[in-house]
């Protein structure tokens, strides 16, 4: 057992302490005896007003992967880590500053697994990171410089209006949701006039999406070829590199709602697909994350009625980046090739001169095209506010042409969950599924989730993930590595 | 002359009596209201949830701020959890709400089931947040003598927006108008009372510093008590605005 699973197993049980010394009686004494400080400036300050806030948390979070076999003895630790989020916040009069920092740790252990770095598990070092760190000052007019989250859209699971925040898709879907998303370097601007507000951000360098790593790296597959991923890099640093939007919005009668504009670096993990290789042996497709400038309109609203709420968005841009499809005829006619001349060392481009010239047709380079994608989501809140059902659709496509390009990785998802609360809200649970029918390759996942909460500011979460692939892009690469999770958080106020 | 004298100086007398006899259920609630009125209110909570054996403490700050007969509110838990809420209550309309989750995101959320627990305590949704004098009736039903003191008895029934109770029985403090105990009732039965206790005066408001939600049959009880509060201080429009949330 970790030291980190020790305290937060420690923090479960003292902590009630706490409860018992605030109790009915306390209170009353506290009230009766507080009556002439009360107007001092001091214990007037409620947490709203504090000038200085720490909180955060301590976490272990440990997943376990599902073998195909079913032996116990075959279960593979995919993460044992150790967290902890420390969130600082500061504001005296107009002028405010943030810092939210992460540190991760990993235990040391040894093996030789495949995949795995030094200590065993996939692709873990102890770091630390920064979610957001910024300065800023103003009320109705503010100014913010530094790492920042954006978290714009209304959408829930899904955000085509987000163009702004790094997505953070290290561990795909078992990503906390409060985690999905990290700060960008941005200078911002947000002017409030009465209800509605103007805002305008300017991002100097990209950050790309962090893609699957380790365990989670995605495995496409390819006829007769192996198939490797190049990890992403940003763009470079400089001006012509830089992201700006601006968005407006508010909210009028029972609506909110915000249109905006972006242009810069899409965010959407795109893959470029180059075959590469000398020889028949040496037969690769490389997959390179694939950036380029995009400028999109979008729109989002959310709203409610009665027990519904309901949300969507839609963003349309007039270049997107459109990467052809890696047609299994142009990959049957390069191993063809091949085959016929195993020994034969020419380089991929030679090959494919060649074949075009004896009248075989291959993709070109990335184009722009017009595309559109949108978010639909709606809720029900049952059993008061403690149950709720959530459905979300995500979809995009190439208004021209469509057919002959690779989708996004997060693409045509319908997602379905369910999740209550009972026992005095201490006992949590949800369950849902994410399926992709794509006409003929439909994919699938399901998962589940129970909770514990101790009312001290311990929890406990237990959970697991399946995933049914059918030859689609994302939950082919995924279906065997089905698996369950453990997680305990203390929060720290 | 003297039965004109005695005319005048009777007619006078009564004219004296006459705010005493002629007060309404709707007239003592004004007088209320006007002693418990605020602009702004800044305060920290604590809100203790008894149920059986099952006791949960929950810590939260608030922020409320009136315009006109509107009030915003922004609301903080510290303790057990880190969640907020804005909350826009409109007379004779459901309140708008906003809820920031702790990755930063404001999702909208469902005004309605005003009848459901707040936070899993005994208040409602409808509980909480102001209540506008104007979206009720009010009916003196007479006095009562209670604990040795003498009070108003006030039928309420609200006639706009969502209606949880069918009718609720105020009482108010005959000699300072502080309302002491509401009986709420739902489908003809008397299901909760709320209690106000330890009134202090601050900042020339009367505060009642603890709350007591308790149901009629006497399983279980929810207190609110109010450790710090400040009132008319500057509260910044942009923290109550869904923009600046």
């Amino acid at each position: 057992m970790t030291p980190t699973a020790i305290l937060l197993l420690w923090a479960a049980f003292i902590s009630p302490v706490t409860l018992k010394a605030e109790s009915e009686a306390d209170l009353d004494r506290l009230i009766s005896e507080n009556n002439t400080s009360l107007t001092s400036e001091k214990t007037g300050d409620t947490d709203l007003l504090k000038k200085f806030k720490i909180f955060g948390f301590v976490e272990t979070s440990n997943h376990f992967s599902i073998p195909a076999t079913g032996s116990i003895n075959d279960y593979k630790i995919i993460k044992a880590e150790a967290r902890g989020q420390l969130d600082l916040q500061y504001r005296t009069g107009s002028f405010f500053t943030r810092a939210t920092l992460d540190a991760y740790f990993y235990p040391e252990t040894t093996g030789s697994d495949d995949n795995s770095n030094s200590s065993g598990v996939y692709h873990q070092v102890g770091r630390l990171e920064a979610r957001e760190v910024y300065a800023g000052f103003g009320k109705n007019l503010q100014f913010k410089i530094g790492k920042q989250l954006f978290t714009w859209g209304s959408a829930d699971a899904f955000n085509v209006t987000n163009y702004l925040d790094q997505p953070d898709l290290r561990e795909l879907f078992l990503r906390d949701r409060d985690d999905k998303n990290r700060g960008v370097l941005a200078l911002s601007i947000k002017y409030l006039i009465g209800d509605y507000a103007l805002e305008a951000a300017f991002l100097p360098i990209h950050s790309p999406a962090q893609a699957p790593l380790g365990f989670w790296e995605l495995s496409p597959s390819a006829p007769a070829f192996n198939v490797e991923i190049n990890h992403p890099s940003s763009a470079a640093a400089s001006l012509k590199n830089s992201a700006a939007s601006v968005r407006f919005g508010g909210t009028a009668g029972f609506i909110d709602f915000h249109a905006s504009y972006f242009t810069g670096y899409n965010h959407d993990l795109m893959y470029e697909s180059a075959i590469s290789g000398t020889s028949f042996s040496e037969r690769l497709i490389e997959l390179t994350p694939y950036f380029d400038r995009r400028h999109t309109f979008g729109i989002d609203l959310a709203g409610s009625l009665n027990s519904f709420s309901f949300r969507g968005e839609v963003a349309f841009s007039l270049n997107m980046p459109a990467l052809y499809k890696q047609d299994e005829t142009t990959l049957a006619q390069i191993y063809q090739y091949w085959e016929l001349a195993p020994n034969q060392s020419k380089d991929i481009d030679t090959i494919m001169t060649e074949l075009a010239g004896g009248g075989a047709v291959f993709p070109s380079g990335p184009e722009k095209e017009k595309h559109i994608s949108y978010v639909v989501g709606a809720d029900y809140n049952f059993r008061g506010s403690n149950g709720l059902i959530l459905i979300e659709w995500i979809q995009g496509y190439y208004l021209d042409h469509g057919n002959r390009y690779d989708s996004p990785l997060f693409d045509s998802i319908l997602l379905v969950r369910i999740e209550d609360k009972f026992f005095n809200e201490q006992f949590s649970a949800e369950a849902g599924t994410m399926i992709r029918p794509i006409q003929k390759k439909p994919g699938a996942s399901a998962f589940c989730e129970a909770g514990w909460d101790f009312k001290n500011g311990f929890t406990l979460n237990l959970g697991g993930y399946i995933f049914f692939g059918n030859g689609d892009e994302l939950f082919e690469s995924l279906k065997d590595k089905d698996m369950l999770y453990f997680k305990a958080r203390y929060l720290i106020n | 002359m003297k039965k004109s004298i005695l005319l005048i100086t009777f007619t006078i007398l009564s004219i004296a009596a006459l705010p005493a006899f002629s007060l309404t259920g709707r007239g003592i609630m004004k007088k209320n209201k006007r002693l418990t009125e605020a602009s702004t209110c800044t305060q920290s909570n604590v809100l203790l949830i008894m149920k059986g054996n099952f006791k949960e403490k929950k810590e939260y700050s608030a922020v409320s701020k009136k315009y006109g007969s509107r009030t915003r509110t922004r609301i903080n838990f510290t303790f057990p959890s880190r969640i907020g809420f804005l909350v826009w209550d409109m007379p004779g309309r459901d309140s708008r709400q906003w809820l920031k989750l702790t990755s930063g995101r404001v999702r909208k959320i469902s005004s309605s089931d005003k009848d459901n627990p707040w936070m899993n305590s005994h208040f409602y949704n409808q509980d909480i947040g102001s209540r506008d004098i104007d979206d009720f009736t009010y009916s003196l039903l007479g006095e009562k003598m209670y604990e040795g003191k003498k009070y108003f008895q006030i039928k309420s029934v609200k006639i706009k927006g969502t209606r949880v109770y069918d009718k609720s029985i105020i009482l108010v403090d005959k000699q300072n108008f502080l309302i002491h105990r509401i009986k709420f009732f739902e489908k003809g039965r008397h299901t909760k009372t709320l209690t106000l206790e330890k009134y202090q005066k601050i900042q020339g408001i009367w505060t009642p510093r603890k709350a007591v939600m308790s149901r009629s049959d006497g399983r279980g009880r929810s207190i609110m008590y109010t450790k710090t509060i400040r009132y008319r201080s500057p509260v910044a429009d942009s923290s109550l605005k869904l923009e600046g949330f």
